[in-house]
């Protein structure tokens, strides 16, 4: 992994023509302003990921997968609360 | 009354206003803005988010309480905003939130912990709020949920 000490204010570029800016920093985050060409897709990394588990989630599935999970759920469980 | 194509229920009519609006989409499907909850009543308390666009496109999802009932709530500023809410909704009250299950190549089910599916109950805009954090699973496996049951 390529590692480069930048300070608020300061950039990078990658492949010239995407701009990652550091615009603030605190003790725990680190705030990052990108400019890139439209057709360049930018997420969280975390929401790539959940890009991915989205895909996997509307695959043809069989229904029939859940009857067990679903069998053992019903009743639909309500929270157990107890007249004092 | 307007109708649409499930990939589950043939095609159905709807009303208009059970309706969700995702404005953003969901990561992966970018283009899916409207999706329609439906229940099946030999199936409860299974929902489930079948898109208008793409009728094969339907997501099964449970109520987040029914697969683990502490869970905590947190969206970022981002999402809130997006779905006209101005503070962390209690879920239940006046937002639903929605865990999607996915099956591994194990055939086992699994629950989206990690990014549920937000619903503004008065507005109807849902977001799927991706969390910061890592305190909980995208892979939550579903057979925790049923030993804690039974």
């Amino acid at each position: 992994m390529l590692v480069i000490r930048r300070r608020a204010g300061e950039s990078i570029l990658i492949a010239g023509d995407i701009e990652i800016e550091v615009l603030e920093t605190t003790p725990t985050r680190v705030k990052l302003g990108i400019r890139a060409p439209r057709e360049v897709d930018v997420v969280r990394k975390e929401v790539g990921i959940i890009a991915g588990e989205n895909l996997s989630a509307a695959r043809e599935i069989s229904l029939d997968l859940l009857t067990p999970v679903l069998a053992l759920l019903e009743p639909p469980p309500a929270p157990s609360r107890q007249d004092e | 009354m307007p109708e649409c194509e499930t990939r589950y229920f043939g095609t159905i009519s709807f009303d208009e206003p059970a309706l969700i609006a995702f404005p953003a989409g969901l990561p992966g499907f970018a283009q899916c803005r409207r999706f329609l909850p439906l229940q099946d009543a030999s199936r409860k308390p299974l929902i489930f988010l079948q898109s208008l666009e793409q009728p094969q496109l339907c997501f099964l999802t449970f109520p987040v309480a029914v697969v683990d009932p502490a869970y905590r709530l947190k969206m970022n500023t981002d999402d809130l905003a997006l779905i006209g809410l101005e503070r962390q909704p209690d879920p239940g009250d006046e937002a639903d939130c929605l865990v999607i299950i996915a099956f591994g190549e194990d055939h086992l089910p699994s629950a989206n912990l990690l990014a549920p599916v937000v619903i503004n109950r008065a507005t109807g805009l849902a977001v799927q709020a991706v969390r910061d954090d890592s305190v909980y699973s995208c892979r939550h496996p579903l057979r925790t949920v049923v030993s804690a049951c039974s």
